[in-house]
């Protein structure tokens, strides 16, 4: 295995990042950019879980058959994704009602046509 | 005050205004208005008084700490998560509930409320900032960072019978919701090299080892994306757009308090975790904040000049002040934190005052435009007075509390014969200042020339109850007025300076941080040297204060300048106020080049 | 900006910010071989201590519970948002007396009809019971208030607009949302009263592995099952108005 699959991972999240934030600039459709802010979560997810991941351990549930002591990954990094998960169906949720708004008012989701406050 | 009162005050903070949202939010439709403003109102003085209790016990006895859920630290393993309260946070968080209940007052009588969900947004707001304020662990800082976003898109939107204000609140969305996922890819950088998450603890890993690239990219993530916040350029855009459509109960929220609690967040992150690592590298990150600092204050500075809408005026006059926090930071000493916090202080009490008659002006006249109030505003005197009185304010004059805060910022430029990074910093309030008289001016006297370019609405709503004001209540004029008099007070009180300065220099301490945090140890703030007010600082305030009255009337009377200079200023200018475009796609790719250009520039220069 | 200089700064600036992230990539531990002291410490202990099964759930209501605390809360401040802004003078929803739109019109054939109405009770169980059993299997409060949310979903499904408004009652919905969020906020600061620790684990621990077990866990994972369970149905019933609105002005 070359040495640079074990970095792999990582690096799959930072392009998640950029292709996301290259979505919303080049968006002309405010759910368009909704669904690109989603890309741009992924990538967090997407480097908190690979930090995680062990090859020879289970997960971090335990029970009669899988004793408390057995090599599992970290529950920690489980906690800090799940609270990301609830952030980003928030954040999409608040955006969504913002768009369901301004169709309304101005008939158009186009932020290149909506021109808000230029000078 | 004991130490089990303490302790129990210090998660109260938090947990008082939560609770009051949560039981505010399903009773909008049972409960009269002066119940859930007076609830509100309760809330906001309940954690005022407790905030400056526990910043007054943790003066004389040191941190609290207090860890949730009973986790206290195993050898030095931090497994729970902690609220470090020490003298500045608890500080601070005492004037984010001072600003709040402010604002509480202001919507009393007479404000146009929507039913009263919005006392509920707004008081989990107040605990996300406080939250922020006190906490001692660097994800828990990120949660408080996303309640407080989650409040400011719906609080912005108030306005929801107006496009224009919903198109802010997207942009601030959008923005905002990016930075966060910047801090949490830092965060998940730097958990994945420490495996800890408390800020004590993760300081005392990160100093074991000289930094590499992982650390300072890090660094760069979750200082950018806290600076996008905080209104630094080139993150600052999203800024002005919210504040011209935000009610003014909120505008004086963002500017007053919010912008500084993400630079305080920055401060907090550097000096108990990077510090020890970073310090080899101390002059090149020095040198990044005071230059980003000194852009900001003169971006804003400048754009703040080129407006007409009040509130966008003085939203700019906040992104210019946020780049002079930030230049304060970025001195690296306790000096340069005390200023920075004193600053804080009186810069949110006088810009709140100037929204509160800002918004004053909107019920009266129904504009926020400098030209069409011209000459109105005679009707409102009070008003007027205290409008023109904050823009002196702003300027520096004594005895405002402004001046005691340029007064350490002098003085610790002086130390490091940084004369012309003061040199800018005083033409960047001169001017911003300068702004807000010249429309003062022109308001309340009509004479000279209103300014023609920058945006403007077609019609504005007027944000009370019922059409128009025929007076201004005096729920809405005590509000200025007190805030002017706190400023004031706070600009005199020798105590408070000292106060500032002692709880400084444990704020830049780290081994006394993290003795208090991971030991239990504690003890008192350390002494610190007195700085009396000398005459040379009193003649240095009033210089600055007669330059932005001198740029007053430049502005006013600019007809008669010379036409040669207008092709050198136009076309730039122009240049600058076509970059503010209001559409969040060009944001997004500023803030990509700010965090490119950060993060080449911390991985290249601390080589 | 022109759309092409906007483009080229993104894109340069995408690749210098790519270029230098990719040493601090470096910097971490290889995929697959993180290890740290915080993690072998809490996958030690928290069985014994808490007598509870499933670790990420520990770390979420116990542990780290403080930061649930504020996730719940983000929640709630989010679903009050939406439904702040969903609340001025022209998007108050008119309660039709008969559905805006017939069944046939709406595309809904009989698969569409019956197969939401048999998984609707399947699905609000599930929820149920991840909710409550997440001590003990992977589950937990969030995990079966979004299952208990797709179960109202389905209802929606299968019966239409109408009905689904009138078994959906906002009022009921609106107030046990908040009783979720206030009551987490609630057993903190009761137990930081009644041990001088926020959101201590004061309820007895109960035997490893029984139904209701590991103290306050249960209860907080109950409360936030409640939370949101009603949040996201909230927030469809919202969403869901508009479309009634939209009609009524379309027509």
């Amino acid at each position: 295995m070359n040495a640079w699959t074990l970095y792999f991972p990582y690096a799959v999240a930072f392009w998640l990042f950029v292709v996301g934030c290259f979505g919303i600039t080049q968006s002309r459709n405010l759910i368009h950019t909704v669904l690109c802010l989603t890309v741009v979560q992924s990538s967090t997810y997407m480097l908190l879980l690979s930090i995680d991941f062990h090859a020879k351990a289970g997960a971090p549930l335990f029970s009669s058959t899988n004793p408390p002591g057995s090599p599992s990954v970290d529950p920690i990094l489980h906690a800090l994704t799940l609270t990301d998960i609830v952030v980003g169906a928030t954040v999409t949720a608040l955006l969504l009602a913002l768009t369901v708004q301004i169709h309304r008012r101005r008939g158009t989701i186009d932020p290149q046509r909506l021109r808000p406050m230029s000078e | 005050m004991s130490a089990a009162t303490a302790n129990v005050f210090a998660p109260l903070c938090l947990a008082v205004p939560l609770l009051a949202a949560a039981l505010l939010a399903p009773f909008t439709k049972h409960m009269p208005r002066w119940l859930s403003s007076c609830i509100a109102a309760g809330a906001s003085l309940a954690v005022v008084g407790m905030s400056i209790a526990l910043a007054l016990y943790t003066s004389a006895h040191g941190p609290v700490v207090h860890w949730m859920g009973g986790w206290t630290p195993r050898g030095e393993l931090a497994i729970g998560i902690s609220f470090s309260v020490d003298a500045m946070g608890a500080g601070l968080s005492a004037f984010i509930a001072l600003l709040v209940f402010a604002a509480t007052v202001y919507t009393w009588m007479k404000f146009d409320l929507v039913g009263t969900l919005f006392h509920s947004l707004l008081m989990a707001f107040l605990g996300a900032m406080c939250g922020y304020a006190l906490t001692g662990d660097l994800f828990n800082m990120f949660v408080w960072f996303e309640l407080m976003s989650a409040a400011a898109i719906a609080l912005t939107a108030h306005k929801i019978e107006e496009a224009e204000a919903i198109e802010g609140a997207v942009n601030l969305a959008v923005t905002n919701t990016i930075a966060g996922f910047m801090v949490l890819l830092g965060i998940g950088l730097l958990y994945g090299r420490t495996d800890a998450l408390n800020l004590a603890q993760l300081g005392q890993v990160v100093a074991q080892r000289p930094p590499d690239a992982l650390i300072l990219a890090s660094f760069a993530l979750i200082v950018c994306g806290y600076f996008v916040k905080g209104a630094v350029v080139p993150f600052h855009f999203w800024l002005d757009d919210a504040h011209a459509v935000a009610p003014t109960p909120i505008c004086i929220l963002f500017s007053g308090i919010m912008v500084q609690v993400a630079l305080y967040g920055v401060t907090r992150i550097y000096w108990t975790v990077y510090s020890p690592a970073l310090s080899p590298h101390a002059h090149e990150i020095k040198a990044l904040f005071l230059g980003v600092g000194i852009a900001t204050a003169l971006i804003g500075a400048i754009m703040a000049y080129a407006q007409r809408h009040l509130k966008r005026l003085l939203a700019f006059s906040t992104v210019s002040h946020s780049g002079m926090f930030v230049a304060a930071m970025g001195l690296f000493d306790a000096t340069g934190v005390a200023a920075a916090a004193l600053f804080v202080l009186a810069h949110g009490l006088v810009k709140s005052g100037l929204f509160v008659c800002a918004g004053n002006y909107l019920n009266r006249f129904r504009s926020l435009d400098e030209n069409v109030l011209g000459g109105k505003a005679r009707e409102a005197p009070l008003n007027s007075a205290l409008f023109l009185l904050g823009g002196l304010a702003l300027a520096g004059m004594p005895p405002f509390a402004i001046s005691a805060a340029k007064v350490l910022y002098d003085a610790s430029m002086k130390d490091h014969t940084l004369f012309s990074v003061a040199a800018f910093m005083a033409f960047a309030s001169a001017l911003d200042a300068g702004a807000v008289l010249r429309a003062g001016i022109h308001i309340t006297w009509g004479i000279g020339k209103g300014q023609q370019t920058g945006y403007s609405p077609r019609e504005e709503e007027p944000e009370c109850d019922g059409d128009r004001l025929e007076k201004t209540p005096w729920t809405m004029l005590a509000v200025p007025a007190l805030l002017l008099a706190v400023a004031v007070w706070v600009g005199m009180s020798g105590v408070l300076w000292h106060g500032i300065e002692r709880a400084a220099h444990a704020f830049v301490d780290r081994q006394y941080y993290v003795a208090a945090v991971l030991h239990g140890v504690t003890r008192a703030l350390p002494r610190a040297p007195w700085e009396p007010r000398t005459a040379q600082d009193i003649a240095i305030n009033l210089s600055v204060t007669a330059a932005a009255i001198v740029f007053a009337f430049l502005g006013l009377f600019r007809d008669h300048v010379p036409q040669m200079l207008r092709p050198i200023f136009g076309p730039p200018l122009k240049q600058l106020r076509g970059l503010h475009s209001g559409i969040y796609t060009d944001y997004v790719a500023y803030m990509m080049f700010g965090i490119a250009a950060y993060s080449l520039y911390l991985v290249v220069a601390a080589r | 900006m022109s759309i092409r200089i906007r483009t080229w700064v993104y894109v340069i600036s995408a690749l210098v910010l790519f270029g230098t992230m990719m040493p601090a990539i470096g910097g971490l531990p290889a995929f697959g071989s993180f290890s740290g002291a915080y993690t072998d410490m809490v996958l030690r202990v928290a069985t014994m201590e808490r007598h509870i099964y499933n670790v990420p759930t520990a770390v979420n209501f116990d542990y780290r519970g403080f930061d649930t605390l504020g996730e719940e809360f983000i929640f709630f401040t989010s679903v009050v948002g939406v439904l702040f802004l969903f609340s001025g003078v022209g998007s108050k929803a008119i309660e039709h007396e008969q559905p805006m739109e017939s069944q046939r019109t709406r595309g809904q054939t009989g698969a569409i009809r019956w197969f939401p109405v048999g998984l609707t009770a399947f699905l609000a169980a599930l929820g149920m019971d991840l909710g409550a059993h997440g001590q003990l299997t992977p589950g937990g409060g969030f995990q079966g208030g979004a299952v208990f949310g797709s179960a109202m979903a389905c209802i929606y499904l299968a019966v239409g607009l109408h009905a689904f408004v009138k078994t959906a009652n906002k009022q009921v919905f609106d107030h046990l949302e908040a009783l979720g969020a206030f009551s987490f906020a609630a057993l903190g600061a009761a137990a930081l009263f009644v041990t001088g620790a926020f959101l201590k684990n004061i309820m007895p621990l109960g035997q490893t592995g029984a139904t209701v077990s590991s103290g306050s866990i249960y209860f907080l994972s109950c409360a936030v099952f409640v939370e949101i369970g009603c949040g996201f149905t909230l927030l469809m019933l919202t969403f869901l108005k508009q479309t009634q609105q939209t009609a009524e002005e379309e027509a």
